[in-house]
């Protein structure tokens, strides 16, 4: 498990342990060393004792007797060679030179100090086992506070770290057992300052997905009640159909009927085509020239146009080709068509015109309605939104549209009013496609 | 039987005035809170119902509604929108309409609805309206004397029924004429008496009282 209370935990353990090694090591080897010299020390000293206890020996030695004195083997002899004196074993020493040596006698392994005093001649020796001994528990005990402590301080880092680790548990606790579709902020919690940045983000997140959500209901909610009026009218539509015996009558009705779906297929276009915000959702490659797009234009709404008593005119396309098939391109061009012939009065004309703008191609749809107060030029973009004046059996939903689905082939969509006269101009700024359709 | 009709949806608006038009109601039609206000606040137009959107540009529908009921009019008032939630429904209901009905929704609901609300208007325990052996039945546009069914046009039919609808009350030409005719249609003249001889020669001659120079009323029960 790769959690932080495990990692802080084993990590300082392991820097405890490494402190403690390195400082046992330290005590043990300083306490090793001191002992040797000390046990040195008493053997220069027995050394000096044996001679002065001769006699010969004129200063007294004022150390006191070792306690060790069994463990210590004493051979005095004279100048000649010869042994006057030994203790602590029955046999004699071997003559040593002056100072410290170490070795073998009589099977076991010695550590000796030679003096010269006065024609005297003076061995003493110590089993370096004894001293071996000696200096390890000597050692030992130093390093047992050492080896006490550890284990008491790795039990203190485990408890001091879960104790500053219990926030985080608290709010990994609190944000585990909130009902599954919450979306609300996560409760304010005491949490240390490093920590909060972590709920904050997950609060800033939280909020982002609420939005989003709330925006997709009221879109969802809108989508409903946009379709009610007009699946109320099919309803209707079809059950006047009942009842109606003359031909004439019931073909006036089959035709509203029709009308009333064509209305409604609109409508279910145009939803599609805003929920799908998936920009893969086009396919790559795919181009329509300008001039086929605007003379589609041109036929499709030039019959609604006439019978409004508009000219729907069309100024000569520049070459080239934009992204997107033709389904897609009149979304974005027929809407705004559609909105300057609606708002156009009698007599009046609606020009589509285009041309290049760097890598750019501009279309444009210009009509002779009233225009848009400076503060609708933005607004009517938004979705459901019906400006006073909307043609009518209209959604609400054709600029935001046009909008969408030109932002999905990479391109924009903006109104401005006429500068000459009264008037809107739609620009539909679209990227030009590299490669022309073979077909229109 | 004259109904005003307020619905700024084309479509519906058109299918309505169809559909009730084939039940022999004559229905005056505005698409704007406007043209509502004037039309309700025309004395000359006795409606018999009205149906009400609620979105309707120009004025709510629910301002309407209430600007109705503060003025003391009894016509009684269907809701027909798109606005389907509780809370909408009760402030519908609160502000004075006498029924509500969520769209979309079956015409022979409404129709079934609109057909309730004339009844309980007029008092009626029943739809069918009966006199006697005669017997008028507004739900399958029907009428039976002595049983029998007897074929009527629609206008005939919604003339009887004016006139049994209120049974005693003797009433006008131009009452009669509203309820056949709507605004911007030329009356035809004596359309009142060419109808009136129809009846009387169906269901026979006293079906139907003259009062000289005031109007018609029904006649003795057959």
């Amino acid at each position: 498990m790769n959690s932080l209370h495990r990692r802080l935990v084993v990590s300082l353990w392991i820097a405890l342990l490494a402190v403690g090694a390195v400082s046992a090591a330290f005590v043990y080897l300083r306490a090793e060393r001191d002992t040797r010299l000390l046990l040195d020390d008493q053997l220069m000293q027995v050394a000096r004792l044996a001679a002065a206890r001769d006699g010969r020996v004129a200063r007294p030695v004022a150390a006191p007797a070792p306690d060790h004195d069994d463990d210590l083997l004493v051979t005095v002899r004279d100048d000649t060679g010869q042994v006057r004196f030994t203790m602590g074993a029955a046999f004699a020493l071997p003559a040593v030179p002056p100072g410290f040596s170490e070795q073998v006698v009589e099977g076991e392994r010695y550590r000796l100090y030679g003096l010269e005093v006065g024609g005297l001649r003076v061995a003493v020796a110590q089993e370096t086992e004894i001293r071996r001994n000696i200096a390890l528990s000597t050692a030992f005990a130093a390093l047992l506070p050492v080896a006490l402590l550890l284990p008491v301080l790795a039990l203190v880092i485990g408890v001091v770290v879960r104790r500053q680790l219990l926030p985080v548990e608290v709010a990994v606790r609190a944000i585990a057992e909130r009902p599954p579709l919450s979306l609300d902020p996560v409760p304010a919690l005491p949490l240390p300052a490093d920590v909060r940045p972590l709920i904050d983000a997950v609060n800033a997140l939280l909020g982002r997905l609420r939005d989003a959500l709330a925006h997709e209901r009221h879109f969802l909610a809108d989508a409903a009640h946009a379709l009610r009026t007009p699946i109320a009218a099919l309803q209707l539509q079809a059950d006047v159909l009942d009842g109606c015996d003359d031909p004439a009558e019931r073909a006036a009705r089959l035709q509203a009927l029709r009308a009333g779906i064509r209305r409604v297929v609109r409508l279910a276009t145009q939803l599609l085509a805003l929920a799908q915000d998936d920009p893969a959702g086009t396919r790559a490659g795919v181009a329509t020239p300008v001039d086929a797009l605007l003379e589609e234009a041109a036929a499709l709404y030039g019959p609604a146009a006439a019978a409004r008593g508009v000219r729907v005119e069309l100024e000569p396309a520049v070459d080239g080709a934009l992204p997107g098939d033709l389904g897609q391109l009149l979304l974005v061009l027929g809407n705004l068509v559609e909105n300057a012939i609606g708002h156009t009065p009698a007599g009046g004309r609606v020009l589509l015109r285009s041309f290049r703008d760097g890598d750019a191609v501009v279309l444009q749809v210009v009509d002779e309605g009233p225009g848009l107060s400076p503060a609708e030029l933005e607004r009517v973009f938004a979705r459901f939104y019906r400006g006073p004046g909307a043609p009518d059996g209209g959604s609400g939903l054709g600029l935001a549209t046009a909008r969408a689905v030109a932002a999905r082939l990479g391109g924009a969509v903006a109104l401005r009013n006429r500068g000459d006269r009264s008037g809107l101009v739609a620009d539909v700024r679209l990227p030009s496609s590299v490669q022309p359709a073979g077909q229109g | 039987m004259r109904l005003l009709l307020i619905e700024d949806d084309r479509m519906i608006g058109a299918s309505l005035v169809r559909g009730l038009g084939d039940d022999g109601y004559h229905v005056d039609w505005v698409r704007d809170g406007l043209a509502a206000s004037t039309a309700l606040a025309d004395p000359a137009a006795d409606f018999a119902l009205v149906l009400l959107d609620w979105g309707l540009p120009g004025m709510d529908g629910l301002a309407l509604l209430r600007s109705l009921r503060a003025r003391a009019s009894r016509v009684p008032v269907l809701m027909i929108t798109a606005r389907g939630q509780v809370e909408e429904r009760v402030a519908g209901l609160d502000a004075g309409a006498d029924d509500y009905l969520v769209k979309p929704f079956e015409l022979a609901e409404l129709k079934a609805r609109v057909r309730s609300l004339l009844r309980r208007h007029e008092g009626r325990p029943s739809g069918e309206l009966v006199h006697g052996a005669l017997v008028l039945d507004p739900a399958r546009h029907e009428v039976r004397l002595h049983g029998a069914p007897v074929a009527l046009t629609p206008r005939e039919f919604s003339l009887l029924r004016a006139l049994l609808a209120r049974p005693g009350l003797v009433q006008s030409r131009v009452q009669l004429e509203q309820g056949l005719y709507g605004w911007g249609e030329g009356i035809e003249s004596n359309v009142v008496e060419v109808i009136i001889h129809a009846l009387r020669r169906k269901l026979g001659t006293r079906i139907i009282d003259n009062v000289r120079g005031v109007g018609w009323r029904i006649g003795a029960a057959p």
